[in-house]
């Protein structure tokens, strides 16, 4: 490392060393591509409309995205969705960053018309329980819990 | 140098140039390299780097660092690639230094990119790299000392294990110090995670009865506080590394803050270990060797460390000499180690306003802003910064016009509370390096307590 690079000795370094740096980017270059499954992937759908899913199945996500952006705004705010496909449950959790209170009778029963029949035929997969909680009112109370459907 | 010290000065410079066993240093460097290797993989296992620095236009920034922007497209790429290609440089001891540096500079950079991805770990992670630039951690164990003799050694310098031992203590004393504070000990925001994960496997029953909320309030705080003297302690090592363990495990069981438990669960068993300790690993107890002459030429760099240490322990304090709830504020919060402290929620609406006519009409943020920068929007400085960017891109003709926002502050439960006065012209107030004197001081002034009673029916 001190050597003077015109030494023969310091030329045979320089070259193991680049062969080990051309062996470490290549473990790295394999590193960076292997995704082991049910892993968290982040997937961007439509500019803003983002996509927190615990599945490592781009199409399942990509579905949903597509899926929620029917669901229409609730109330102007932004949705932050959460899929949870842990220990066989699946939940769907919607946390609205947002006093609940604010929200009209009517937009949450467009909202529950919009998640219902999507919770079945996105994931095609039942029982699904959805969850909308509000952290204002009273940390992540439960206001309203969706029944299961059933396709 | 040491000539004009005092004597008692001169004995502790002298000290920290003791030679002591040196495998504990390159066990941290692969223990810190290996975490780094997996930091950096979890970037590409994910899309994060195409959600956060390729499809989003805007970044929140930090004063003073609105220079530091996320490279075009392959390039943020090829940033990641060259931190992994580091990490694992690091990881094997191979140009150890230049790989520090190179580590150092590469994340510190993707740190200063978007304040709304502001972790405390992040941090950690870029002080901890820079210090390993200085320490002789490629001396066993590395490619470097097999291929180059005269890099080779089994001993290193005391002050290298004071140095990662301070540096490992300053986050959890000073989240310690953090959580001493009236929320906390009443149990918020703890209560609100644990309800939140009461499926969790064999204790999540327990989540939601009280006990259990204060045995993890009162257990975390004690912990952090003293762990790192009863680490310190021969007759309390051990138990303290095991209660540490565990509660590291249970951060990374219950908490998504990814390598951050890791991390801390590899460097604290490895540097507080004895060094002799971590010697007898070794298959021969050989270690005598002469100490290195380029030891003496390390004074000057000690004293840069000294400095180093006293700005580690002044920077979190400071938020004591700024007016109203950190918390609430955000005046202070960053750099601090103020862990685990707050749910916090912001609802900023941003309003065009004519003062010739009085009249006001919304102004959406869903072009300047992403969802998932929307809902890490925690502070004032944040809603100057898209104040910037709303106002960029505002047709001519409206030089006249106020931007001016209702924005509220949801802290730890209680209702919203605005986080300034709405009818203040956003574009007249510019971004700062000092504690920002028109925003509210304290959110809900009712305690978490009173709120609850009067849930309840």
């Amino acid at each position: 490392m001190t050597e003077s690079a015109s030494t023969p000795v310091a030329s045979s370094r320089w070259v193991g060393d680049i062969w080990i740096l051309a062996a470490i980017v290549i473990a790295f270059l394999g590193i960076s591509r292997w995704q082991y499954p049910g892993h968290e992937r982040f997937v961007t759908v439509n500019r803003g409309e983002v996509v927190y899913s615990i599945t490592s199945n781009k199409a399942v996500a990509l579905k949903l995205a597509s899926a929620l952006k029917d669901v229409g705004e609730f109330n102007g705010v932004h949705k932050t969705v959460k899929l949870d496909f842990k220990e066989g449950r699946h939940q769907l959790y919607l946390i609205v960053p947002k006093k609940l209170a604010d929200a009209q009778p009517g937009q949450i029963a467009q909202l529950r018309r919009g998640i219902q029949p999507l919770c079945a035929d996105v994931f095609g997969i039942e029982p699904v329980t959805v969850w909308l909680t509000d952290a204002y009112l009273k940390p992540h109370t439960e206001l309203i819990r969706l029944p299961a459907t059933s396709k | 140098m040491a000539d004009v010290l005092p004597t008692s000065r001169r004995t502790l410079f002298e000290r920290a140039m003791e030679p002591i066993d040196g495998l504990w240093l390159a066990l941290f460097r692969i223990g810190f390299g290996a975490c780094m290797v997996w930091q950096a993989w979890y970037y590409f296992s994910t899309d994060l780097i195409q959600a956060y620095f390729v499809d989003t236009p805007n970044h929140f920034t930090f004063v003073g660092f609105d220079w530091v922007k996320p490279w075009p497209a392959d390039q943020m790429y090829l940033h990641f690639f060259v931190l992994g290609v580091a990490s694992m440089c690091i990881l094997l001891g191979f140009y150890y230094r230049t790989a520090c540096a190179v580590f150092c500079v590469g994340f510190t950079h993707f740190f200063l990119m978007d304040r709304a991805w502001y972790l405390n770990h992040y941090y950690l992670i870029c002080l901890l790299a820079f210090l390993a630039i200085f320490l002789p951690a490629n001396r066993e164990l590395s490619v470097d000392a097999w291929r180059y003799p005269e890099v080779r050694g089994k001993q290193v310098p005391r002050w290298t294990l004071w140095l990662l031992r301070f540096q490992l203590g300053v986050p959890y004393f000073f989240g310690g110090i953090a959580k001493i504070n009236r929320d906390w000990i009443y149990g918020e925001p703890m209560r609100t995670w644990l309800r939140d994960r009461n499926d969790t496997r064999f204790i999540g029953q327990f989540f939601e009865e009280e006990w259990c909320v204060n045995g993890f309030v009162w257990g975390g705080m004690l912990l952090d506080l003293f762990v790192i003297p009863l680490l310190l302690w021969k007759p309390t090592r051990i138990p303290a590394m095991i209660i540490m363990a565990m509660f590291h495990l249970l951060n990374t069981t219950l908490f998504d803050i990814g390598v951050f438990p890791w991390l801390m669960l590899v460097a604290t068993v490895i540097v507080f270990t004895p060094p002799e300790t971590t010697g007898r690993l070794r298959r021969s107890s050989n270690t005598t060797e002469p100490l290195r002459p380029e030891h003496k030429k390390q004074k000057l760099l000690l004293v840069f460390l000294s400095v180093y240490v006293c700005w580690q322990l002044l920077m979190p304090l400071r938020h004591f000499f700024y007016a109203g709830q950190t918390a609430f504020t955000r005046e202070g919060h960053y750099f601090s180690w103020r862990m685990k402290l707050n749910n916090l929620y912001v609802d900023p609406v941003f309003t065009l306003f004519d003062p010739e006519t009085k009249t006001s009409r919304p102004l959406p943020t869903s072009d300047v802003l992403q969802n998932f920068q929307a809902v890490k929007i925690r502070d004032a400085d944040q809603v100057l910064q898209i104040t910037k960017w709303l106002s960029e891109s505002l047709p001519e003709g409206t030089d006249n016009l106020e931007i001016r926002c209702r924005a509220t502050v949801g802290l730890n439960g209680r209702p919203p509370t605005l986080m300034f006065d709405p009818d203040i012209n956003l574009l007249s107030k510019r971004r700062q390096w000092t504690p920002i004197e028109w925003i509210n001081l304290y959110p809900e002034p009712r305690l978490l307590s009173d709120l609850q009673k009067s849930d309840e029916p």
